[in-house]
């Protein structure tokens, strides 16, 4: 697969969006965005429906124009005042949600479509088609295959003009569970192989975190934290952040300045922190429950593989109600109407707010 | 900020529904005019009997087609019975006959010197007089034809309705207690009903737009008057006033249709979990179902051919004569015209509102896809005097500047029939050109852009094999839809200028039925073309479910 593309198609490009903005009949979309990625990079664009994301992908890819700011590929300005490079002559390969195949043509005339006038296409489509195990499909109307099948003739579509830079939108939502994990897994490597460097666009935090060098989580069109994985998912700058990553538990807690207490025991507090009564977030694998006598009892165990999630309450019902997750070894010994205690595993709490 | 202000592509569109909603303003303005006094008359003698028998025709009509498009729609879809995947698609046939034509076969052959009382006096030896037949010339003839040709679209409307339902829901109410007849009128219809208002109203809109049909018979209704008050009285002020009572009864099914097309997406199903479930008909009930399709297609299309056949063979014109051949050139000319004029202006609108997005451009095209409900001679008079207001100014001008008048530029001309035309039949254009335009997602275009082509390119590449197809099948239904066309053409068409339409007219209205069969032929082998397309659909939307 390597030898597909030749020594010489090297990814060297970074891109850079500044200052974007942009409004849809007078209503905000993007509002000042700053990002860039660095070449090979695989950046994923992380949000709820409607924050702008794939409006910033259209915008790299030419396809929608801001009101003002500048883009960048490869060091060249392709859109900035008086500047607006058409999506044909930017060399950006795009993965359609839909994947966009086009249904009059063939397998073949559509991988096809974006390299017509270069030596041996046939050839080149064929190594395409079988780098995604789809040999032999050159003839099939789009229309015949199965969602995963047009989901990889559309990625080698896209990837057969040797794109500087590589966008996808949602390229796994409409496929079933295991299907998308092979695809993740097929298309991380076809990216990082080559070097790509890529923009994904996704709603599922998971996938985020599997696919992504850093990532960038966006809220009503702006950036709300750009970072690694770990970073976001273990130091969120937010509630907003802290929940959207992966599961939360909330906590009533007391903040003296150097000690916040809670019901899963004493963490550290630091200076950044609001003190005096304050919600304590922390990640649900971060708690862990002893047997013994604690301010709750065990109400049911939901065995789920793994995990056992165990459902708490409060015998003095001055707490709110939790459901906490323990690994299911662990968990044999908490029989219904136990009395427990929780504990927290971490020194630190994932987000303390006021 | 964008989307904001309109495109100047915005305004082409504006100027495009302005101009195919002239008719229509020309008659709601016509409301405020004198004219030359003939309306106060009109509105005291004949007015209450034109309400009368449009709303008789419009009642009874409806109550047929409905009885029958349902009854063989549920039949087809439910029930095993002989001939029913022949009946499936032979039920549309009816579509291809103008109730005119097959007004003027059944005339022919059923009048006191026609064949059939003919043959009864020869072998019963009665005399005319001394026996009961029914007169065809009659408003119980003009139902009967109504009633044949129409009813397919009640029967196309319900098959499609009854196919899209969910099996599940009626599984349910037979689990629940209910018999098949039972699930039918408590779950079936029900489920079904929007879809079949629709139909009707389809069917009463060209009930009311009806001409020819009514004309032979000598029934009073809206059509024959505003003819009347035009070509008797020379009134163009009456006859679009006369227009604008119609427009009422017009906009009231207009109305319902809308809402029940909305209704009717409400209730269609988002999916198929299993294949509809045939009920296999026994003994006489089987024989029954197969009777009840084949009288409809037997009187609403093998009868009148059989019969307009015969009377070509027996008395009918040769069509290799100079005087046919100018007049299909003729017809041929106007639908060519008016087909690709209204695929072009089509294109033109579905690209805009694509584009645009705006509301304004949105109701432009639905204000141009209004015109199926409006009757053809409706829309003639509506045409007629405006552009004779234009006349006027133009020669007032030219008398003004050059000492000269320059004659009728307008009236009389192609350009007013063409018009007509495109106001009459660009929805069914539009609706299509749309839909296929539809199939090129928005996606498409931006994967055809970033896979390096430019805008022409990618229409090129992309839309045009993508829509060329619903282009074909929007031309050929306009190319049709004018062919068939008799009122507006009569009314508007230049002197001396005769289609096949108007020499069946003209040959049925001097009592030379006979010879009528020969254009009337050929208007309905050419309106057999587009029910090829169509009988395809329906037999494609079965497959999968078999």
């Amino acid at each position: 697969m390597r030898l597909l593309y030749g020594v010489l198609w090297v990814s060297i490009v970074s891109f850079g969006l500044h200052s974007i903005r942009l409004a849809f009949d007078g209503v905000p979309v993007i509002n000042g965005v700053e990002l860039s990625a660095q070449s090979g990079e695989t950046l994923c664009l992380l949000g709820p429906s409607g924050c702008g994301k794939t409006t910033l992908l259209r915008i790299l890819a030419g396809l929608e124009a801001p009101d003002a700011g500048t883009v960048t590929l490869s060091d060249v300005t392709v859109f900035s005042a008086g500047v607006n490079l058409p999506p044909e002559k930017r060399q950006v390969g795009y993965l359609f949600q839909d994947y966009a195949l086009f249904p009059h043509l063939t397998v073949q005339q559509n991988i096809a479509f974006g390299i017509q006038g270069t030596p041996n296409i046939e050839r080149q489509v064929s190594d395409l088609l079988a780098s995604v195990n789809l040999s032999g499909f050159e003839n099939a109307m789009p229309s015949t295959l199965s969602g995963g099948q047009q989901q990889r003739v559309a990625l080698v579509r896209a990837l057969a003009r040797r794109p500087h830079l590589m966008l996808l939108d949602e390229p796994f939502s409409g496929l079933d569970t295991e299907l998308k994990l092979q695809l993740r897994e097929s298309t991380h490597r076809l990216l990082k192989e080559h070097g790509i460097t890529a923009v994904i666009v996704t709603h599922d935090p998971e996938e985020a975190m599997y696919m992504a060098d850093r990532i960038a989580l966006m809220d009503n069109g702006g950036i709300v934290q750009m970072g690694t994985p770990q970073e976001l998912y273990n130091h969120p700058v937010n509630q907003f952040c802290a929940r959207f990553l992966g599961a939360t538990l909330t906590m009533q807690g007391h903040n003296d300045g150097q000690w916040i207490r809670t019901v899963a025991g004493t963490f550290n507090a630091n200076p950044s922190q609001p003190t005096g009564e304050v919600k304590v977030l922390v990640r649900p694998e971060s708690l862990t429950v002893r047997s013994g006598e604690g301010r709750y009892e065990v109400l049911h165990r939901h065995f789920v593989g793994a995990h056992t999630l165990v459902d708490l309450v409060d015998s003095q019902a001055q707490f709110p109600d939790l459901q906490v997750s323990v690994p299911t070894d662990q968990s044999q010994a908490l029989a219904a109407g136990q009395s427990v205690t929780l504990l927290s595993l971490q020194a630190q709490p994932l987000l303390v707010v006021a | 900020m964008k989307h904001l202000r309109m495109s100047v592509y915005g305004w082409i569109a504006v100027a495009i529904g302005l101009i195919l909603s002239v008719p229509v303003l020309s008659i709601v303005f016509s409301v405020f005019q004198e004219g030359q006094g003939n309306w106060p008359h009109l509105a005291s003698t004949v007015l209450p009997e034109y309400v009368f028998n449009s709303l008789y025709l419009a009642v009874t009509v409806g109550i047929g087609v409905t009885i029958i498009g349902v009854g063989s729609a549920w039949l087809v879809v439910m029930c095993q019975f002989p001939g029913r995947r022949l009946f499936e698609w032979a039920l549309i046939l009816p579509l291809a006959m103008p109730a005119y034509v097959v007004a003027y076969a059944y005339t022919d052959v059923f009048q006191v010197a026609g064949p059939i009382q003919t043959l009864l006096r020869d072998v019963t030896g009665w005399r005319f007089g001394e026996y009961w037949f029914p007169q065809i010339r009659s408003i119980g003839g003009a139902i009967s034809v109504f009633i044949m040709v129409l009813f397919p679209y009640v029967y196309l409307l319900a098959r499609a309705a009854f196919l899209e339902q969910s099996v599940a829901t009626l599984e349910a109410s037979r689990v629940l207690g209910q018999s098949p007849i039972g699930a039918f009128w408590k779950v079936g219809l029900p489920m079904a009903r929007p879809a079949i208002v629709v139909g009707v109203t389809l069917a009463l809109m060209e009930t009311l737009a009806d001409f020819g049909t009514v004309f032979h018979f000598g029934i009073q209704t809206f059509t024959t008057g505003i003819f009347r008050a035009w070509a008797s009285m020379g009134d163009k002020v009456a006859a679009a006033q006369l227009s604008s009572v119609l427009l009422a009864f017009v906009a009231v099914l207009l109305v319902l249709e809308r809402i029940s097309r909305q209704r009717a997406k409400y209730f269609e199903s988002r999916s198929r979990f299993t294949s509809l479930s045939t009920y296999q008909l026994s003994g006489s009930r089987r024989w029954g179902a197969t009777l009840f399709c084949a009288i409809p297609v037997m009187g609403g299309f093998i009868a009148p051919v059989v019969m307009l056949v015969y009377m070509h063979l027996m008395a009918g014109h040769d069509l290799t004569d100079s005087r046919y051949i100018a007049m299909v050139g003729n017809s041929v000319t106007l639908a060519a015209v008016a087909a690709v004029l209204a695929v072009l202006i089509s294109l033109c609108l579905a690209f805009i509102a694509r584009v645009e997005r705006s509301p304004v451009v949105l109701a432009v095209n639905k204000i141009a896809s209004m015109g199926y409900a409006i009757p053809g001679t409706m829309i003639a008079v509506g045409i007629l005097y405006p552009v004779a207001y234009f006349d006027r100014g133009i020669n007032h001008l030219s008398t003004e500047f050059f000492g000269q008048s320059i004659g009728l530029v307008l009236t009389g001309s192609f350009a007013a029939l063409i018009l007509a035309y495109l106001v009459r039949f660009m929805a069914v254009s539009l609706n299509t050109v749309t839909a296929s335009l539809g199939k090129v997602t928005p996606s498409m275009e931006a994967a055809a852009r970033t896979l390096g082509k430019g805008r022409f390119q990618t229409v090129k590449q992309v839309h045009a094999p993508l829509i060329s197809g619903g282009l074909l099948t929007a031309s050929l239904i306009v190319f049709v839809d004018v062919m068939k066309e008799l009122p507006a053409t009569l009314i508007l068409r230049p002197f001396n200028f005769d289609t096949l339409a108007i020499q069946a007219y003209n040959l049925a209205n001097d009592e030379r039925l006979t010879q009528a069969a020969t254009p009337s032929l050929v208007i309905v082998l050419v309106g057999l073309l587009p029910l090829f397309i169509l009988s395809r659909q329906i037999m494609r939307s079965r497959t999968g479910t078999r």
